[in-house]
């Protein structure tokens, strides 16, 4: 538990540069997620679908934790649309997928995806992503 | 040029030039004996002919000249004899004289020549010339050459040989030397000794050869000696390290074979290492050595390879530590009916390359067990609660048996459901039915990843074992519809009631409060499972208080107050408690203490759960309050969040609570029954959890005494 209050002192600090964007339909997904995100003090934003999280992608967005399977626009077409775009292609993307789907995580890999967590995912795992691509974002600024 | 024909010219060169000089020598000294020979000759001659011829020049008698001077001619040597008497009046000659020129001979180098005045005592002078032939000088001097040239021939003939031989004998010993000197140069010692027997400068040079062949033989023995030594003994020391590492390899192969863990050891390509424990052949079948892992999940389960190949990949993206990389890879699979745990441990290499361990292990007989003791234990428990807390059991099968009617029929995708869910899992978790919180917990998982297939599954599963545990039940349940449980403290308060005279209203009060339950029997029971649970998620042991009125009444219509009450304890357990280490390390006593009170406060009848653990981060709540858009600005706004669906202040998602669902099922419940709930905690030092409403409402089941 000390362990981790000096990451989320940390984590706290790092949460003033950026957000990170959650994209998932289940809300309890969403609620995991950003709750893990959240302790570990990172700001969250949540979008319900890749319609939705393609509205809320912004300047701040550091890192887009992203659901494959998501009703309107799934999370492969939202992957398209935003390495398409020069101003949004370089935010990591970290997808949200079960094993079930290697063959969409392989095109979501081909499309650029930086990782992904399996689910149920293990916060750990999150964080260390989290850590990792929110940190060597920063550095690439 | 060879030594040998240096030494022969040099040899040669020398006794010609000894030759030469002692050939000159004798010459020159034997001619100039000869000369001086023939010029006393010519002087007697002159001397002894001049006497005699004295009358002769006085009186010009050529006749005495002649007759004193013939006889001169005799001698061979004598080429003329020359008498001028006076005026130069020639009074005998004979041969042939040489030519005169002013009175005296002209001298010539052929002859001696001796001019020797005749004076005779009458007045008259003559000369009297003899010259005598060098011939014999020059008879002599070719004589000389010749003896010399004979000489001379024959000492080069004999200094040749000489030569020949000395240096014959020098040169072949050297050669012998060099030949031996050669071989051994050329690595053979094996040379027959220099033939040593003439101790002249060779010998010696030949007897250092011979003892330095030698030395070189007794050093190369030597050395040969403690090379095989040395050979031999590395050929021990090889035989000996070889047994002690064939031994371990033995042994690591014995241990290897008789584990019961599948052992393989993986690079980070999937390449398998050839050793490997035993059964692992046994459960995955054959590895031949060009098997991937990969291609052994394709075999064993075909349905996981691709995402198997894929996470293994992944392993090289150095994206995560290589720790946490693996844990996405698939750990459990179910290959020929056994169900195999895979575990993946990272290590590196004296060389930095990474490997992996996989540690499999069959946890099929470990399952079963788990599966029938728990089983057991829950059939021991739902009988013990049956016989311990016949209220208690009655209500809670009665929620049980209402919320698993619900959940079957339920819309799967409603909030109301996952509340259902949620608050069944509790319920069965405080009964010790973990069979159905299991099942539900998995549920809750499927349900957050849309597997519809599994959510149906796992309905299933929670419908079925809950039928089973019903049937077991049901006797007990059917007991409990016409009795009453009547405890001693009832009837002596019924006594003095009696005693005192109390009214028959009074007196029908007393005994209709007999059918709602006593709260002090419930916390007891709540206090019971906490202590028990507790000890489960590795928090306990604990301090329980319970501060109550003994005859503190609760209706049977707040039945599920107490599953909310439940809730709240699990709550305070699980995430209020802190680890022991880090109670130690905040300075708080090592026991934990939980109080249950329940009590009349004013107007109202509250109830709390308290506990002494970490508190709430009122931080934390404001962040996750915030990401769902909730406001956050007041303590109460705060609380507010708290109680709603979704926040939770806790990363953990364990079989007990934390999906942020538990306060706001709780809520619900709370709420339902005409009650509020409230929370208030300073962090760091406690939680406490407040159930409250109207005392109106239960005024008649509360006795006179508590109020």
């Amino acid at each position: 538990m000390k362990e981790f209050e000096t990451m989320r002192d940390v984590q706290l600090q790092a949460a003033r540069v950026g957000t990170i964007l959650v994209v998932d339909d289940s809300a309890m997904v969403r609620r995991q997620v950003c709750a893990a995100l959240a302790a570990a003090g990172y700001a969250t934003v949540e979008a319900i679908d890749g319609i939705d999280a393609g509205a809320k992608v912004s300047a701040d967005t550091q890192l887009i934790v992203c659901d494959v399977n998501m009703p309107n626009m799934s999370g492969l077409e939202f992957l398209e649309q935003l390495v398409s775009q020069p101003g949004t292609a370089r935010i990591p993307v970290v997808m949200l997928t079960t094993e079930g789907q290697p063959e969409l995580m392989q095109r979501a890999k081909a499309l650029g995806a930086r990782g992904w967590l399996l689910k149920p995912f293990k916060p750990e795992v999150l964080l260390a992503f989290a850590a990792k691509l929110v940190v060597q974002r920063d550095r690439s600024r | 040029v060879t030594i040998q024909q240096r030494l022969m010219a040099l040899i040669v060169a020398s006794t010609l030039v000894i030759a030469g000089l002692l050939t000159w020598q004798q010459a020159s000294s034997r001619l100039t004996a000869i000369e001086a020979h023939l010029r006393d000759k010519a002087r007697t001659y002159s001397e002894l002919a001049g006497n005699q011829v004295l009358s002769a020049v006085a009186f010009s008698d050529r006749e005495t000249a002649r007759e004193v001077l013939q006889g001169l001619g005799a001698d061979r040597d004598v080429t003329s004899v020359t008498l001028l008497g006076a005026n130069d009046v020639e009074l005998y000659a004979f041969g042939s004289p040489s030519a005169r020129h002013a009175g005296h001979v002209v001298a010539s180098q052929r002859r001696v020549i001796s001019e020797t005045p005749v004076v005779s005592l009458e007045g008259p002078k003559g000369v009297l010339v003899v010259e005598l032939s060098t011939d014999a000088i020059e008879v002599a001097r070719s004589r000389v050459i010749e003896i010399a040239l004979i000489a001379g021939g024959i000492a080069l003939a004999f200094s040749t040989i000489l030569a020949w031989l000395i240096a014959r004998g020098i040169a072949r010993r050297l050669r012998a030397i060099g030949t031996v000197v050669t071989a051994v140069a050329a690595g053979d010692l094996e040379q027959p000794p220099i033939d040593i027997r003439r101790r002249d400068e060779i010998g010696v040079l030949a007897a250092a050869f011979n003892a330095m062949v030698d030395q070189l033989k007794q050093l190369l023995a030597r050395v040969r000696d403690l090379a095989r030594k040395e050979q031999d003994r590395l050929e021990a020391l090889v035989a000996e390290r070889t047994d002690a590492l064939e031994a371990r390899t033995r042994q690591m192969r014995l241990v290897f074979d008789h584990v019961d863990q599948g052992l393989l050891v993986v690079d980070l390509d999937g390449s398998i290492a050839p050793d490997h424990s035993g059964v692992v052949e046994g459960w995955l079948g054959e590895m031949p050595a060009s098997h991937q892992i990969v291609d052994v999940v394709q075999r064993c389960s075909p349905a996981r390879a691709a995402w198997f190949a894929l996470a293994w990949s992944s392993l090289r993206d150095d994206l995560l530590p290589l720790e946490l990389a693996v844990a996405q890879l698939p750990s459990r699979f179910e290959v020929g009916g056994r169900d195999l745990v895979w575990s993946y441990k990272p290590f590196e290499l004296a060389n930095g390359s990474t490997r992996i361990l996989v540690v499999i292990s069959d946890v099929t007989a470990e399952r079963e067990r788990a599966r029938q003791e728990q089983r057991e234990r829950e059939t021991v428990s739902i009988l013990g609660r049956a016989l311990r807390d016949h209220t208690g059991f009655v209500e809670s099968c009665a929620e049980i048996a209402r919320l698993v009617t619900t959940i079957e029929s339920g819309e799967r995708a409603s909030d109301e459901f996952a509340r259902d869910v949620h608050t069944l899992k509790g319920v069965s978790a405080l009964l010790d039915l973990v069979s159905i919180a299991q099942a539900c917990h998995d549920l809750e998982n499927a349900r957050a990843e849309h597997d519809e297939a599994k959510c149906e599954d796992h309905i299933a599963a929670i419908v079925s074992r809950w039928r089973e545990l019903a049937a077991l039940a049901e006797p007990f349940l059917a007991r409990s519809r016409d009795r009453i449980d009547v405890v001693e403290h009832d009837i002596v308060e019924l006594e003095t009631s009696i005693a005192r005279g109390a009214s028959s209203r009074e007196l029908v009060q007393l005994v209709a409060s007999w059918r709602a339950e006593r709260a002090i029997e419930r916390l007891s029971r709540i206090a019971e499972l906490a202590r028990s649970m507790a000890t489960r998620v590795g928090k306990g042991p604990i301090e329980v208080a319970i501060e109550c009125a003994q005859d503190l009444r609760f209706p049977p219509r707040l039945a599920p107050l107490w599953s909310a009450l439940a809730h709240a304890v699990r709550n305070a357990i699980d995430h209020g408690i802190e680890p022991v280490e880090q109670r130690a390390r905040s300075g708080k006593p090592r026991l934990p203490t939980l109080t249950l009170r329940a009590g009349v406060r004013g107007d109202d009848v509250v109830v709390e759960v308290a506990d002494d653990g970490r508190g709430i981060d009122w931080d934390l709540v404001a962040a996750a309050a915030r990401a769902r858009g909730l406001a956050c600005a007041t303590r109460a706004e705060l609380e507010a969040a708290l109680f709603s669906d979704g926040v939770s202040t806790t990363v953990l998602v364990s079989e007990l609570s934390g999906r942020g669902v538990g306060l706001s099922a709780l809520r619900a419940t709370v709420h339902s029954l005409g009650a509020r709930a409230s929370i208030s905690s300073a962090h760091g030092l406690g939680t406490t959890l407040r159930i409250a409403w109207p005392r109106e409402a239960n005024t008649a089941f509360i006795t006179a005494k508590a109020s």
